[in-house]
């Protein structure tokens, strides 16, 4: 459980400002009540610690119980209105006239209209959404969650975005962009998330500009939301941030483009191989295989094989492997030797990729290889023989 | 009855003082985590985003994960844990199961029933009893199994250590089951802080009372019978309170054996799990306080209050017995074996305040409250103590347990909702107000038997009675 700072302060100030106030309310009764009435000090010290005590288990007691009474009393009350409600939504969504009757039925249970909208807003296109945003203008909901996006309350705030994401822009696009520049980010990646369900033209930028600045966590969960648009994003967005030289924003992009796993035809990746930093030539490597074949590439991936940094090493024997460069021979037998276990690895199972000529070699270094290098041969073979489970991941 | 003398009167004056000192102290400092752990969650859960983690199954992104299940006489629940941990919703991971030399059928029933066979394998370095074999399955699972001679629980992580390549490792106890999305909740602080988070540990429910197919919870239900009821509580007072506060001031001391993810390499760093403990999660976690403190290196060690691992709790007194025994057998061994973090300036939040507790609340506690019994009652006989104050400690005593259990429910009621009906919310209230006649007495009395034990440097893990997950919930 990870928080924020300003979460943080206001955790230690809530929790301070309930403790000083349950230590006010031990001082209170003491002098106020027991004081007057319990001779011994101690006594009405000890005393008004129980009764504090007492109360608050009873508050919470019966705070516990009507909160779960009352879940399930709106529980059962959604099962028995719900059908109604959605009755008249598909009929206003159809285009026939029914807010009178909606209005009706939200005088009296609001919170079920609300979500049946919402529900509604989720799955109807065209005409039927534009007509179901109407209603929720009319309705004042739009009003409703606009003032709710303006609370100190992150749960809220997120809600409030979601829900307006769902209506047209013209009704709702200012505080969409206010809230892609909210100071959370959980509620940045909410917006984008449910802005990319409904994307209008020009937002794609926008949004992918929340997945290069963004945590690691905004990166994986807006790649996977984004992956519909990867084509369109890989003609100018992405060329233009590999270009950029910022070097979070390049392994960001790279990250991205490992996620899609796609096929894009981006030779800005080339020259990021020689990046000075290892991480970006780590993520340009494991992407080779999802651009052009460039007539650069073996000379490349030869130059990854001595890279001074194991992790790009052992990518680039994988890479080598992948593209069964057979020049690269001597230098997977190299890494064979390696100390590093993982480029070992990943250089027999390199080897027992490349052919009659690396399953020779395999061979002869189980008998006259390293300790580490026989190993890493015999169970290369082993893999290559019988497991279909255990395949090395590129 | 004569007067007792006059320095009897003052010793217990000082006596009585350093009491109400020791017990207004504990309850300030229970009651700060607990009101600490609420706020905490509740801020943690406004953050999740439960939409957002199905995206994150799908992302290629996701570290890779191996399982590590030590295994000691298992076999009444080893095949249903196994099938269990191979079936979770994560993309990316392996099982490793250590068999740790068990006598029963242990080992034979999981070559049988995942079709093993033996396995070059490379295996790291990590100094571990010798290794008998190292088994795959035929079939397209990713389940490693290690066969090696009795070392115990840190020795069969270890070897389990040794064997996993993935950047994280879980530590998951083969009699545990875990819910299918458990992993990807645990592991989301690493991706959350990436490379700044040790380790994480989950939250451990009772499974006993709730319905087990086929390796998965199907039904949520409090126990029937008191004795694993008890055990309700006091899990869920342990975990959504004391941890859920230690994490938020980075001073977590515990990740439960029972299910934690670790970063592989900062746990080979610190030289592993520490085989001459019995409280092996607990040191190897201070360990990692301590060294990354004096290394002077961000970090984080996380509790995730979400993600759930069942387990089945003793049933029986003499199985309980031994398990308090040990587990506070390892708190001291743990807290002898990094005194020096104690009040030193270079250990911050762990040395100023999560060991202090430890050491005043968690391993002296046991021998106050002992101490305090005898000298009230003893106080009573001589004509010191007043009978109406005794009573009255006692009774405020009781109540602040029962406030603090009380506190846990309505936590879990407030947060993770997990029990769904007002009958099970009902008994778990009871439970919080009955285990402190009686219950909480002998559990101190056990801990202060273990706090001895521990002092003494007794070893040795004492046999837990398995009686299967599905057997347990038809008795229940």
């Amino acid at each position: 459980m990870t928080l924020e700072r300003s979460d943080r302060i206001a955790v230690l100030s809530k929790t301070l400002a309930f403790g000083m106030a349950y230590l006010l309310a031990i001082v209170s009764v003491n002098r106020f009540y027991l004081t007057p009435r319990v001779v011994s000090r101690e006594l009405s010290l000890a005393m008004s610690i129980a009764i504090v005590q007492c109360t608050t288990i009873s508050v919470l007691l019966a705070f516990s119980f009507c909160k779960k009474l009352a879940r399930q009393v709106r529980d059962s009350r959604a099962a028995r209105v719900s059908p109604a409600i959605r009755e008249f939504l598909a009929l206003e969504a159809a285009g026939n006239d029914h807010r009178e009757d909606i209005r009706q039925i939200q005088a009296a249970y609001p919170r079920e209209v609300e979500e049946c909208l919402v529900e509604f807003l989720r799955m109807v296109r065209g005409g039927g959404r534009e007509a179901l945003a109407q209603l929720a203008i009319d309705l004042r909901l739009i009003k409703q969650w606009q003032r709710q996006f303006r609370s100190r309350n992150l749960a809220r705030r997120k809600k409030a975005v979601a829900h307006l994401a769902l209506v047209p822009r013209k009704f709702a696009g200012v505080v969409l962009q206010q809230a892609l520049s909210d100071p959370d980010e959980s509620v940045r990646l909410h917006t984008a998330r449910h802005m990319v369900s409904n994307l209008e033209p020009g937002e794609l930028p926008q949004v992918f500009a929340l997945v290069v600045n963004g945590s690691l966590v905004a990166r994986m969960v807006l790649a996977e939301d984004l992956r519909p648009y990867a084509l369109e994003l890989g003609r100018e967005v992405i060329p233009a941030v590999l270009a950029s030289g910022k070097p979070e924003a390049v392994r960001a992009a790279l990250d991205v483009l490992r996620a899609w796993g796609k096929f894009l035809p981006l030779p800005q990746v080339y020259p990021l191989l020689r990046h000075a930093d290892p991480g970006i030539r780590l993520a340009a490597l494991r992407i080779l295989p999802l651009v052009p074949r460039f007539p650069q590439l073996e000379m490349e991936v030869l130059h990854a094989l001595n890279d001074p940094v194991e992790a790009v090493r052992a990518m680039a024997v994988r890479i080598a492997a992948k593209f069964g460069i057979s020049n690269a021979l001597p230098q997977l037998v190299r890494c064979l030797h390696d100390q590093d276990a993982r480029t070992a690895a990943a250089a027999a199972h390199a080897l027992a990729q490349l052919g009659a000529d690396g399953y020779r070699i395999l061979e002869q270094e189980m008998v006259s290889g390293s300790q580490l290098a026989a190993s890493a041969a015999l169970e290369a073979l082993q893999r290559l023989q019988t497991a279909p489970a255990e395949t090395v991941a590129v | 009855m004569t007067a007792p003398p006059v320095f009897v009167r003052g010793l217990y004056e000082a006596f009585e003082w350093s009491m109400i000192f020791y017990v207004s102290g504990s309850n300030a400092v229970y009651f700060f985590l607990m009101v600490l752990g609420f706020f905490a969650l509740r801020s943690h859960r406004a953050r999740q985003n439960a939409e957002a983690r199905a995206v994150l199954l799908n992302s290629p992104l996701l570290p890779e994960v191996s399982i590590i299940m030590p295994a000691y006489n298992e076999a009444l629940t080893v095949a249903q844990s196994v099938r269990s941990m191979l079936d979770l919703n994560y993309p990316h991971y392996d099982v490793i199961v250590v068999n740790d030399g068990s006598k029963d059928d242990t080992m034979r029933i999981l070559i049988d029933e995942f079709h093993l066979c033996k396995s070059t394998r490379r295996i790291g370095n990590a100094v571990t009893q010798p290794i008998r074999g190292v088994y795959r399955s035929r079939d397209p699972i990713r389940l490693t199994v290690v066969d090696k001679e009795n070392g115990g629980k840190a020795d069969a992580l270890n070897a389990g250590l040794n064997v996993a390549r993935s950047p994280l490792v879980a530590a998951v106890d083969s009699d545990s089951l875990l819910e299918e999305d458990a992993l990807l909740h645990v592991v989301e602080p690493f991706i959350e802080n990436p490379g700044k988070v040790l380790a994480t540990g989950g939250i451990i429910r009772v499974v006993n009372g709730c319905s087990v197919e086929r390796g998965r919870v199907t039904r949520i239900a409090t126990p029937s019978r008191v004795l694993p009821l008890f055990q309700t509580i006091e899990y869920l007072r342990a975990f959504l309170g004391g941890r859920v506060a230690f994490s938020f001031l980075n001073s977590l001391l515990l990740i439960s054996g029972a299910f934690g993810v670790f970063d592989r390499e900062a746990i080979l760093e610190a030289g592993g799990f520490a085989t001459s403990t019995v409280g092996e999660d607990m040191e190897l976690v201070v360990r990692l306080h301590r060294l990354s403190r004096a290394r002077k290196t961000p970090y984080l060690i996380v509790f995730v209050p979400e993600p759930v691992c069942w387990t089945e709790v003793p049933e029986s007194w003499k199985v309980l017995h031994r398990q308090r025994n040990r587990w506070q057998r390892g708190t001291v061994e743990s807290l002898m074996a990094h005194e020096k973090m104690l009040f030193h300036p270079t250990f911050g939040g762990p040395g100023w305040f999560a060991l202090p507790y430890f050491i005043v609340f968690e391993m002296l506690g046991p021998a106050v409250e002992m101490a305090g019994y005898v000298f009230t009652v003893a106080g009573i006989f001589l004509g010191i103590v007043s009978v109406k104050i005794a009573v009255l400690f006692f009774v405020v005593s009781v109540l602040f347990g029962v406030l603090l259990s009380m506190s846990a429910v309505v936590l879990e009621e407030f947060t993770m909702r997990r029990y769904p009906s007002i009958k099970d919310l009902a008994r778990l209230l009871a439970a919080a107000v009955l285990e402190n006649f009686g219950y909480r007495q002998l559990l101190t009395l056990w801990r202060l038997e273990g706090v001895w034990d521990g002092l003494r440097g007794k070893r040795g893990w004492g046999a837990m009675e398995r009686r299967g997950f599905e057997q347990n919930v038809q008795a229940a």
